[in-house]
């Protein structure tokens, strides 16, 4: 009897991992998702799970992957959110809701991506514009190990920057890899904290920034331009334009030297990468490329000013989607002009006479002062959410760009 | 023995027993009268000329004048009952003529005499000794002892019969009373037990031997491969389902999220999406990267070292920040 009555202690003790286990509240939160999207996002949605029933096992388990990503960082982007701008966005119908959230993951990613193909080679991009979502994953993977790998030698030079002591730098050498990273993280806000606010920041913001976790402040100082490692970052691309070499896979060591991988372009530096994908190319559709007058600097800073800020998005989320586009388009208008003041090579008269054209006049007319911009320093005419287009000639998977 | 001898010891005897025997208070049968005064043997002619019954009425004469001076014992009354009424049954059926003739064969002890009368001296000192014993009770001794010899009788005790009828008595009737509901409480006890125990193994086998039904299927080995569709134009039967019903399978609500996110490749045209999977770690690797392939700047800031290099760079010092 005693021995009757334990074991249905322990069976009574078991069941509530069982029922965890048997009822799914995600299942009943994302079946009460379903029910609040609109038709039209149900059947895309559903093209897409049908499409991806269509890939072979293989490839199937690499799209869940890359697909997980992107829901994981799209959640991140949307927890980034500042408060105010929530409560804009709570106000707002759910569908018109969820059309303006889109709009902000999208334009958040365009700026990230931006700034990560200021750092990528032209070898890395052509291999990623060329490839499926699923061999993009693999490509992403690869790379990440490949900087995951670097952890420890920055987690050296930071401690050398921070006069940490040996035995302090020993315990971090010592920690696992989460924690090694986590660490990495914290030391590189504290040596920017040491060089103090960027420019166009004051020190009441920065100070502000300071107090977020340090990837977000990483996040927030990446957005703004800076770079982690003092080298070429806040000043512009060095003037010899030296980058690291490789790409994805590469083993280093000079282009064409041992190691390398003859007929790849090593260089990654801006402005010898050669053609862009995506980015009219010198004879394209859009004619010869242009040089333009204001040198490296100037374009970046015009480049910078030409990204969509994603908060406008929100800001704007009470005016129908075209509207809010124009305006949108009207901001970064201001803002060109404004940043092209202080360039020495752009005359207030030429100022004057740009700032009178709209649309694409004004953009064909800033490409001829600017000239085109190195790769990931914008693109003429890009309003929020819009990606660069490219003919995607891998990327059939995808449905064509909704209107 | 002559008859006159025989007659004569027969009045002694009786004189001894006393005058009723059992009339008397106990306290009077102890304290024989003068032999030869109240009952005038001392006056009987046979004692005149016969010497062997003279001397045995002085004998006894002096034994009562003895016992007469001794004090008189604290004994129970109960005690000279019963040792008289052991003395008779003793007695009874003894012929005294016969208990004479043993006499005769077997004369008493020549100290008899003294010996008993140093017990009776021993006797008095353990009266003085006792009378000067204290006779107070405690008080409760009669509660506690009471208790204790109930606690007793509860042990191991044997109660008497009619006790033990009573408290069989009481106890069939309690067992006839309690057995019902004692009965159903047992049946209801075994029968949750019984219940919980199959609920548990219910749970536990759905939980870890069976896939729940609403449970999210796995997506890489479970979906049915189907023919590879031409794009943009899907032919799986799940869209016009979709369509028809609005009813979701169960797989796609399971990865909702994710399929969601698919939108955002769609939109972006892939490839930007994809880099912003990239977090601002990977990127502040990369700048880190990027900076390990840069000499020094211009204005002294320093960059790491070349981490392609092959060699040891934890060992270069570069120059602090200005």
């Amino acid at each position: 009897m005693t021995h009757f009555i334990r074991w249905i202690l322990l069976l009574v003790a078991l069941a509530p991992l069982a029922i965890g286990q048997e009822h799914a509240p995600e299942l009943d939160q994302a079946r009460s998702r379903w029910e609040r999207l609109s038709p039209a996002e149900r059947a895309r949605i559903a093209q897409h799970f049908d499409e991806f029933r269509g890939l072979p096992e293989a490839e199937r388990a690499r799209m869940m992957s890359h697909l997980n990503r992107l829901a994981q960082a799209r959640r991140e982007i949307e927890a980034r959110i500042p408060e105010e701008l929530r409560a804009k966005l709570d106000k707002l119908a759910p569908e018109e809701r969820r059309q303006v959230l889109r709009e902000y993951v999208e334009t958040t990613m365009g700026e990230r991506a931006e700034r990560l193909r200021e750092k990528m080679t032209a070898e890395e991009l052509a291999k990623l514009d060329g490839a499926t979502p699923a061999e993009r994953e693999e490509l992403l993977h690869a790379r990440r190990e490949e900087l995951l790998d670097r952890a420890p030698r920055a987690l050296a030079f930071l401690g050398r920057q921070l006069d940490l002591p040996p035995e302090e730098m020993e315990r971090l050498k010592a920690l696992p890899q989460q924690e090694k990273l986590d660490a990495l993280a914290t030391l590189g806000r504290r040596e920017m904290q040491r060089r103090g606010p960027p420019p166009g920041v004051d020190a009441e913001e920065f100070k502000r920034w300071l107090e977020l976790p340090p990837h977000e402040f990483m996040e927030r100082m990446h957005g703004h331009g800076m770079r982690g490692f003092r080298g070429d970052g806040e000043r512009g691309p060095p003037p010899d334009g030296r980058g690291r070499p490789g790409g994805f896979g590469r083993p280093g060591g000079p282009p064409d030297g041992p190691g390398g991988r003859p007929g790849l372009r090593p260089e990654g530096r801006d402005g010898e990468r050669g053609p862009r994908p995506g980015i009219p190319p010198p004879d394209g559709p859009r004619g010869p490329r242009r040089e333009g007058r204001l040198g490296i600097e100037g374009q970046r800073i015009v480049g910078r000013a030409m990204r969509p800020d994603p908060q406008w998005v929100i800001e704007l989320a009470d005016l129908p989607r075209e509207l809010r586009r124009e305006q949108i388009v009207g901001r970064i208008h201001a803002r060109v002009i404004e940043v092209l003041g202080t360039q020495p090579a752009v005359t207030p008269a030429e100022l004057a006479k740009l700032d009178a054209l709209q649309g694409p006049e004004f953009f064909e007319a800033l490409r001829d002062i600017v000239g085109d911009l190195p790769r990931g320093q914008g693109e003429f005419g890009r309003g929020p959410g819009e990606h660069r287009r490219r003919d995607r000639p891998r990327d059939d998977l995808s449905p064509p760009p909704r209107k | 023995m002559n008859p006159e001898c025989r007659n004569f010891r027969a009045r002694l005897a009786d004189a001894l027993r006393g005058p009723l025997d059992g009339a008397l208070p106990p306290a009077a049968r102890v304290r024989l009268p003068a032999l030869g005064g109240s009952t005038g043997l001392g006056w009987h002619a046979h004692v005149i000329h016969c010497a062997e019954c003279r001397e045995l009425l002085s004998e006894e004469e002096a034994l009562d004048e003895l016992l007469r001076s001794l004090p008189q014992p604290h004994l129970p009354p109960a005690l000279a009952e019963r040792v008289l009424s052991r003395l008779d049954g003793a007695r009874r059926g003894v012929d005294l003529d016969r208990l004479l003739d043993l006499q005769q064969l077997e004369p008493a002890p020549a100290d008899l005499a003294r010996s008993v009368i140093a017990r009776v001296h021993a006797e008095q000192a353990l009266d003085r000794l006792l009378e000067g014993v204290p006779a107070e009770v405690p008080a409760g001794l009669d509660r506690r002892v009471l208790a204790r010899l109930q606690l007793a009788r509860r042990a191991g005790k044997p109660l008497v019969r009619s006790q033990l009828a009573a408290a069989a008595a009481e106890s069939s009737e309690t067992q006839v009373r309690e057995r019902p509901a004692r009965r159903l409480l047992r049946i209801a006890a075994g029968f949750a037990l019984v219940s919980l125990a199959g609920w548990g193994a219910w749970t536990l086998r759905r939980a870890f031997f069976e896939k729940p039904e609403n449970a999210a299927p796995d997506l890489v080995r479970d979906s049915a491969p189907l023919t590879p569709q031409s794009s943009g134009t899907p032919t799986s039967p799940t869209t016009p389902e979709l369509a028809a019903t609005g009813e979701p399978d169960d797989a796609l609500l399971a990865s909702l999220e994710m399929f969601e996110a698919w939108d955002l490749l769609a939109t972006s045209g892939g490839v930007d999406a994809s880099l912003a999977t990239l977090d601002s770690l990977d990127e502040y690797l990369l700048d880190f990267e990027s900076a390990a392939t840069l000499p020094a700047t211009t204005d002294g800031a320093t960059s790491p070292a070349d981490p392609a290099s092959g060699s040891d760079s934890d060992t270069r010092q570069p120059k602090k920040n200005g």
